[in-house]
């Protein structure tokens, strides 16, 4: 976390301490994260403006490990002065990860609803869908949920369309 | 558009082996359908297929909208061409401009291609409004269609009058035809949906549009360049015809520009909407001055360009003989704006690509027209341009209002 700007000569007022916020998650470790990156989440918002963030807020969904780094992804993208190509660098970084941690980030950012990571964990996705046969689609995320073949041929009849 | 916290599917135990764990299967459908939505039609062809779970998310209504409001729009040419007395039919495009590279080379556009779209060759394109085509039947008069190039499906819509808009009505979100029929006294108006719905009459007005076209409008609001009845030209103050869809109501504005002289009429000028936004252009001796439309509320138009069009005609070959002197270029037309870049049509020479700010020019091929058969070029040419959106929108999905013909009129 970035230390607070020294104050300058002229008359600006002393900036104000951080409010931190505390999350535990479904094993119970804690994190603490600055108010304004915890305002990217629309749920953690909500809780802050009805003022039940008081000291802790439980988040049972989500384990530690995803925790950590939706905190670090909010940090960040809280974070003053940031261009956004070294931003933008970051996050494809961020999204760098095997397909689990991907999926468990999705997960996190619609529970707690935030829009960035949201976006940019379903862009990822769909990048990754693009360019793809149907057979490489399930192997690539294990879809085991296949259609019988009457099922198959269900699909066929009503997307004529799908199948040229 | 979230589904609320209760969607969510309960944390699984991290003791099952994680790399085995189907990853969708874990997602709520908002954020399936959210990924999904993302994808171009060909892709969502194969996501289609992948599981019943996604064929399920993908074939609905309310997929195929939140789709069209992510995808992009391509701007379609339709030329028509005529040779007394029969009309052409030379095919339909698109103006592929080339993906977008995350890195651009500075200064280096390359030129757009024209991409065949396969369309019935019976039909001309009247418009295009989202994924959706409105045709009109060459050989049977007022015979129309609608038709979804993707999904393959075409209804027709009988019409007694002349369709001059395909359009979304904003409030109902339902699509809408307006139409005319002349009459002694001048035009009648009147929008109905895609089936027997009851039609709304909008009134009696001395215009119709210039063209036979149908536009879809900019932000609720469709345009034309009009004429009386016996083509007489309507004064300047009253030469742009608006229609707004929420208000079922017409009103006449003047172009921009200089007024015209009382015999010339506005026959040089041309409006075209575009991308969202309403260009007119004129062509006066060899210059062509575009206007954009920055403020509906207070009709204010902004000069975009003046083009000089002084060509040096030796460089680019010409396909009719006949065409020496520079006659031609009151027919000549503006097909797409993109980035400093316009596209123009000239009968009787082809496709250019003008750079506004180097100001050059360069021929573009059009493989159709240049190799066509029917030496398309010596043809008055006029071409139908349109914005169109890829899309899954059924036609089933708009059944309700149309007249229940069944699936079998569905292909």
């Amino acid at each position: 976390m970035s230390s607070p700007p020294s104050a300058s000569a002229s008359s600006s007022p002393p900036p104000c301490p951080k409010k931190m916020i505390t999350l535990r998650s479904s094993d119970g470790a804690t994190f603490e994260i600055e108010e304004t990156a915890a305002l990217q989440s629309k749920t953690l918002e909500n809780m802050i403006h009805e003022n039940c963030a008081s000291t802790l807020i439980p988040v049972p969904n989500i384990t530690g490990e995803v925790l950590a780094r939706v905190v670090e992804f909010c940090s960040k993208h809280a974070e003053a002065g940031v261009d956004d190509e070294s931003l933008g660098a970051w996050d494809e970084e961020f999204v760098a990860v095997d397909h689990t941690t991907l999926f468990d980030y999705i997960r996190a950012a619609n529970f707690l609803e935030i829009p960035t990571l949201l976006d940019l964990g379903c862009q990822t996705v769909a990048d990754m869908i693009k360019g793809k046969t149907p057979d490489e689609i399930k192997k690539t995320f294990k879809i085991t949920t296949a259609c019988t073949p009457e099922e198959e041929e269900e699909v066929r009849g009503e997307n004529q369309w799908a199948f040229e | 558009m979230h589904m609320g916290v209760s969607r969510c599917f309960p944390w699984r135990s991290r003791t099952s082996n994680g790399k085995k764990r189907d990853g969708f299967g874990t997602l709520p459908d908002n954020v399936v359908v959210d990924v999904l939505g993302r994808l171009e039609v060909d892709q969502l062809k194969c996501a289609i297929r992948v599981c019943r779970r996604w064929h399920a998310l993908i074939a609905t209504a309310h997929f195929a909208r939140l789709h069209l409001q992510r995808a992009s729009s391509v701007t379609v040419v339709y030329p028509l061409c005529f040779e007394d007395p029969v009309y052409y039919n030379v095919g339909l495009f698109f103006i592929d401009w080339g993906s977008m590279e995350k890195k651009p080379i500075a200064g280096a556009k390359s030129p757009p291609a024209l991409r065949d779209i396969t369309v019935d060759r019976s039909c001309h394109l009247l418009g295009c409004c989202d994924g959706l085509f409105i045709l009109i039947k060459t050989r049977t008069a007022s015979m129309y269609e609608i038709h979804n190039p993707v999904t393959w499906e075409r209804v027709p819509v009988p019409h007694k009058g002349s369709i001059c808009g395909f359009f979304l009505h904003p409030l109902s979100n339902k699509y809408r035809l307006l139409s005319y029929r002349e009459t002694p006294n001048g035009f009648w108006y009147q929008v109905d949906g895609l089936g027997p719905a009851a039609c709304i009459d909008v009134g009696m007005f001395r215009y119709r549009p210039r063209e036979q076209e149908a536009p879809s409008g900019v932000r609720g609001r469709l345009h034309w360049m009009v004429v009386g009845k016996e083509g007489v030209s309507p004064p300047c103050s009253h030469s742009i015809m608006v229609f707004s869809a929420r208000e079922n109501a017409f009103c006449f504005m003047p172009h921009p520009g200089d007024s015209c002289l009382p015999s010339k009429g506005h026959s040089n000028m041309h409006l075209v909407e575009m991308q969202g936004r309403v260009y007119v252009y004129a062509i006066q001796v060899k210059f062509m001055s575009i206007w954009v439309l920055e403020d509906h509320a207070s009709w204010q138009w902004v000069k975009k360009c003046d083009i000089n069009l002084q060509w040096n005609l030796n460089r680019h070959p010409v396909h009719d003989e006949n065409v020496t002197s520079y006659e031609n270029y009151k027919n000549m037309q503006l097909i797409d704006i993109r980035d400093g870049e316009l596209l123009l049509f000239w009968p009787g020479r082809g496709l250019f690509q003008h750079n506004l700010q180097s100001q050059t020019i360069k021929r573009v091929p059009w493989p159709f027209m240049d190799g066509f058969g029917y030496d398309t070029y010596r043809m008055k040419t006029r071409v139908v341009v349109a914005e169109y959106k890829r899309s899954l929108l059924s036609l089933q999905y708009l059944l309700s209002d149309f007249f229940f013909f069944g699936r079998k009129y569905l292909l």
